[in-house]
């Protein structure tokens, strides 16, 4: 296998995309706000957080993950050009994805801290996370630990998702793709409209699903604050990753090129 | 060396048989003529060669390993066609690198020389590129690649004459310096015919031949002379077409003729070149061709 | 040169008839070199084997010779040995098939004679 060759590759390209997204989002929520708020003179009302907004490079790596995960078909092709079967090309970026996700919420937590005096809203985008399982441990390194790796593992979850997406897409043409990316959720959420509507026992299913989400959350009965048992989530996350990692890697050996 | 082998490779879209057990063998160093009419199945055929599609039946080994998801097997063939697979936002010289990347031994000096012979912009984005200049894109770095088979589906598509003789020239010389396979496939067989070594020719998901482009020149012939004179002499053999001018006809022969039979003073035989020998084979109309 | 692919003669046997005919009309001098291998087949788009089949013929036929490192070179004797080898090659080529054409028109020998005396005055 050329794996190495083809992680250096897609990081290298991973990574530049990662750059202009931030870039964009920057450009998007700071620097043309700040514009139009000069322009219509009221330069002094901005403050420093106008400037660096708590949880922008968490945000940008989201929306960064979630296209690059989901976007298939096009890394499959040019691999393939350079003669790198689906396998190599799955798992060069799986891993870039898992490494980058890592990289991105170190920095973006430190980020995050560093413009945390600036804040007016206190524990804000990683730090959620932590008010929820703040007092799980008596540990404090590790009740601040903890709370970081489930914001990775979270990250990771939403690009797996994604992944798993991106490669059921990549089996269709274009128009096809299209056409999915629109119908599908409309179709659900009607069908779930209908459904709630035509059955009253909706409201019971409904509790269970919220009970599992809690459970998937850390509820243990303890209704005290910050004490959510951080080791459910954990071990749900990462069955679920697995879960669509291995649907994505299924899908990933069926990428064919176009006749 | 690699030793390449195609074996029983089935291949159907939907209901249509597009490949039907094809078996062959590629020698080393050689190259190919891969030839059949539009659809007959050649791109199929390379296509499943590089994994780009996986094929209904059959397998496909080189050096007798199989070539479904396997780097090291795929990294020794490059695959030039049609198809777009390069990144639209790639500038032509972020091409070149990535492909050196991950051919290792890609020879960039022939590459810069080629493109600037074809007057190929290095700094474009491929999406800027033409048709044509796609097709130069794919054939350069086809030349410039340490691959060991290397495919060429229609490598001249959209080439204007100078450039179509332009990069054959150049393909016979990195050939003569550095001898690998080739296979060639187009429609355009003039072309290629001083060039091929070898014939592949596919009719309907078949492979009808599979020889020395010397050996079946040695045994095709054009029979003319005025038709009942002709048609009496060629009967009983392998009369693959004919051409007709008022009274005078051609009959194709592909096959050896019958050295018993008498020669009349009115008819001549000669050989026929691989353009003629495809069409009569190939040709829809004639269905008295017999192999 | 010029190479015509739809010729029924195989290409090997026009490459060295090509050749053959340059060193006889003095385009190739004895002692010089003939083009190589690699620059006929670029420059006709020929397979280099079969420019090096026909070369064989050549140099078995003492035409050219090949200098280890530097290609191959048209021997001393080659022009003589080419002009020889076509008066041998006259008789079969020229004169029987005009006898047969000769014939099939109705021609006798001595009208034939006389055309040949004609055309000798004319050039």
């Amino acid at each position: 296998m050329k794996l190495k060759k083809a992680f250096q590759y897609q990081l290298v390209s991973g990574s530049k995309l990662l750059g202009w997204t931030v870039l964009w989002i920057i450009a998007a929520i700071i620097i043309v706000p700040i514009i139009t708020t000069a322009l219509v003179g009221r330069v002094n009302s901005l403050s420093v957080n106008d400037f660096l907004p708590a949880g922008l490079l968490e945000f940008s790596l989201n929306v960064f993950l979630i296209f690059y995960s989901a976007v298939t078909y096009d890394g499959f092709q040019n691999m393939i050009q350079n003669g790198i079967g689906r396998k190599t090309y799955f798992y060069s970026k799986t891993l870039v994805i898992g490494l980058l996700a890592l990289v991105g919420s170190l920095v973006s937590v430190g980020y995050n801290l560093l413009v945390s005096p600036f804040s007016p809203v206190e524990r804000e985008g990683a730090f959620s996370l932590e008010t929820m399982y703040y007092h799980f441990f008596s540990n404090s390194f590790m009740n601040h630990f903890m709370p970081f790796v489930l914001l990775v593992l979270l990250t990771i979850c939403i690009a797996a998702t994604f992944m798993f997406i991106g490669s059921i897409l990549g089996l269709f043409e274009r128009r096809t793709q299209i056409a999915l990316i629109m119908g599908v959720p409309i179709v659900s959420l009607i069908a779930f409209m209908v459904l709630a509507s035509a059955n009253e026992g909706v409201s019971l299913k409904l509790t269970w699903i919220v009970q599992a989400l809690m459970w998937i959350a850390g509820e243990t009965g303890n209704a005290t604050a910050g004490a959510l048992n951080p080791f459910q989530p954990l071990i749900s996350g990462i069955v679920y990753s697995i879960i669509m990692f291995a649907g994505a890697y299924f899908f990933n050996l069926k990428l064919k090129t176009p006749r | 060396m690699t030793e390449v082998s195609l074996n029983q490779i089935t291949k159907k879209f939907g209901k249509q048989t597009v490949l039907n057990d094809i078996s062959l063998q590629l020698k080393p160093d050689t190259i190919y003529g891969l030839l059949g009419r539009n659809g007959a199945g050649k791109s199929t055929l390379l296509n499943i060669l590089t994994n780009r599609i996986p094929a209904s039946s059959g397998s496909v080994l080189i050096d007798g390993q199989t070539n479904i998801n396997n780097d090291r097997v795929l990294g020794k063939i490059y695959l030039m066609s049609e198809a777009n697979l390069y990144p639209n936002r790639a500038k032509v010289f972020q091409i070149f690198r990535q492909t050196a990347h991950f051919y290792s031994g890609f020879d960039f000096e022939l590459a810069h020389q080629l493109a600037s012979k074809f007057g190929l912009n290095e700094n474009l984005r491929f999406s800027k590129l033409s048709t044509g200049y796609r097709s130069i894109l794919k054939d350069i770095i086809a030349l410039s690649v340490d691959a060991e088979l290397i495919l060429l589906d229609e490598p001249t598509l959209g080439l204007d004459a100078n450039h179509r003789e332009l990069f054959y020239r150049e393909l016979v010389e990195t050939y003569a310096q550095r001898p690998r396979t080739f296979v060639i496939s187009t429609h355009l067989i003039e072309e290629i015919a001083g060039m091929i070594e070898n014939v592949l020719l596919i009719r309907d998901g078949k492979l009808l031949l599979d020889d020395t482009a010397e050996n079946l020149l040695a045994q095709s012939y054009s029979v003319t002379g005025p038709e009942k004179e002709v048609q009496e002499y060629t009967a009983g053999l392998n009369v693959i077409g004919h051409d007709n001018l008022g009274k005078l006809r051609s009959d194709y022969v592909f096959g050896q003729l019958d050295e018993e039979r008498v020669l009349p003073d009115t008819v001549t035989v000669e050989g026929i070149d691989l353009q003629k020998l495809f069409i009569n084979l190939t040709g829809q109309t004639d269905k008295e061709g017999q192999l | 040169m010029q190479f015509n692919f739809d010729s029924s003669e195989p290409l090997y046997l026009q490459v060295a008839k090509q050749i053959e005919n340059a060193i006889f009309v003095g385009s190739f001098e004895a002692g010089e070199q003939v083009p190589s291998t690699t620059e006929i087949s670029r420059d006709f788009q020929i397979n280099p084997a079969t420019v090096l089949k026909g070369m064989n013929i050549l140099v078995s036929d003492g035409l050219i010779q090949k200098k280890r490192g530097r290609g191959m070179f048209v021997l001393e004797d080659a022009q003589e040995k080419i002009r020889v080898k076509r008066k041998d090659e006259f008789f079969q080529d020229y004169i029987l098939k005009m006898v047969i054409e000769a014939k099939s028109l109705g021609l006798n020998q001595d009208t034939v004679i006389s055309l040949v005396e004609r055309g000798f005055k004319q050039k």
